[in-house]
């Protein structure tokens, strides 16, 4: 009845750190954003893509950037905000992510989690918070760059609405 | 790429989990940008301050055997997921011995059951069918280790399937527990120690349901629905 799992715990530790980072970008330093850091790892220890010193990084990170993308979504559509305990001027990002435009963007994704689609949500964070070209989120998603474009475009829709619906 | 080339955290992230391989163009590029150097060293950092641990542990032979035993049908399994949340009462039993020693912050335990390539936390009672799988989250507290023993029905003995150090946090302990197709309920033990602790010890706490500084023991019983013909 019990299945072991010998090299989990190297693999965790080696993709923990990143993932972390990432969660907490879309969440905030949150408690739930640890929580989402273990469920994450523990889908990857049950029905995740299998990984071995062969197995490419980037299709582990990928799968590992989907499955985080859906479960902050899940929490996001629960609280409708980014719940953070740390200063947003601590966010630690690299050069192709803007600052102002990773906060912004994770703020319209928190108010409009409830109203806008999982794919509109996950492609806009790749893109947005994240600072993936749409090249790299079409290959994280498994679309086409077409595709990518066309759920920003319908996400950035959906906030000029949500802002006019707020300023008037 | 080219030096000029900006960097995602998606690339970033890839490459340090990679071990940070000979990348001429990348190297390049992190001479000139802080913003990547920063982000890099960051999670350099989070690594050395340490994440939760994802506990290191090897099954006794007995585990395999009791596998053998329970779960014919193994290699059908995988699919079900649904998990359940079970926390243990932060008080001692009614029964609880006189030496009973209050702790702060009692252990728990989270059981998530794996169904159908779905995971979800149970409910407590839900019946189990054939294929499920269990997995197990624990806050030890102060415990250091933490035992597991399943009912061996036909002796009425406990025998431990696997022990592990205790996680960091409330990290997944890294086995799943498979459910077979044989009839009857399953009845687990997880039994929190201060140290590792031996067979006879194990089985007192548990028959003891020991609430104590040294263990904490708690049973589960999971029915199983029976199997469809």
């Amino acid at each position: 009845m019990t299945e072991p799992l010998q090299n989990f715990p190297a693999t965790y530790r080696r993709f923990v750190a990143p993932i972390r980072a990432r969660c907490r970008r879309l969440l905030g330093q949150s408690a739930q954003a640890e929580d989402i850091v273990q469920e994450v790892f523990l889908k990857l220890w049950c029905v995740g893509p299998r990984v071995d010193p062969q197995t490419d990084p980037r299709t582990v990170m990928a799968w590992l950037y989907r499955t985080s993308s859906r479960l902050a979504i899940d929490i996001l559509r629960r609280r409708r905000h980014v719940e953070s305990t740390d200063n947003e001027d601590s966010l630690i990002l690299p050069c192709a992510a803007s600052h102002e435009q990773t906060i912004a963007a994770r703020q319209f994704i928190a108010a409009l989690a409830e109203h806008v689609a999982d794919d509109e949500l996950e492609a806009t964070m790749l893109c947005r918070v994240d600072g993936l070209t749409q090249p790299e989120a079409a290959a994280v998603l498994g679309v086409s760059e077409r595709t990518i474009r066309r759920l920003v475009e319908r996400f950035d829709l959906h906030t000029e609405q949500w802002r006019k619906e707020h300023m008037s | 790429m080219n030096p000029g080339h900006r960097y995602s955290t998606f690339a970033l992230d890839v490459y340090w989990s990679s071990g940070r391989p000979p990348d001429v163009d990348l190297e390049k590029h992190l001479e000139s940008c802080k913003h990547c150097r920063s982000y890099l060293g960051e999670l350099s950092a989070q690594d050395a301050a340490g994440a939760p641990a994802w506990p290191s542990t090897s099954l006794p032979p007995k585990t395999r055997q009791w596998r053998t035993r329970l779960s014919p049908l193994a290699s059908a399994l995988i699919a079900v997921v649904a998990a359940f949340f079970l926390a243990i009462h932060n008080r001692a039993p009614n029964d609880a011995p006189s030496n009973y020693v209050g702790i702060k912050g009692a252990p728990a335990v989270q059981v998530l059951l794996q169904r159908n390539r779905q995971i979800a936390i149970w409910d407590g009672s839900e019946a189990l069918n054939s294929g499920d799988a269990l997995a197990l989250r624990v806050d030890c507290a102060e415990f250091a280790h933490i035992a597991i023993a399943s009912l061996d029905a036909a002796r009425g003995t406990w025998v431990q399937l696997t022990d592990a150090e205790c996680p960091a946090e409330d990290a997944p302990l890294p086995f799943t527990l498979q459910i077979d197709d044989q009839p009857g309920d399953e009845h687990l033990a997880i039994v929190f120690s201060a140290a590792k602790i031996d067979n006879h010890d194990l089985t007192e706490a548990i028959l003891r349901s020991s609430r104590t500084s040294s263990t904490w023991a708690q049973q589960f019983t999971f029915a199983k629905n029976p199997k469809m013909p």
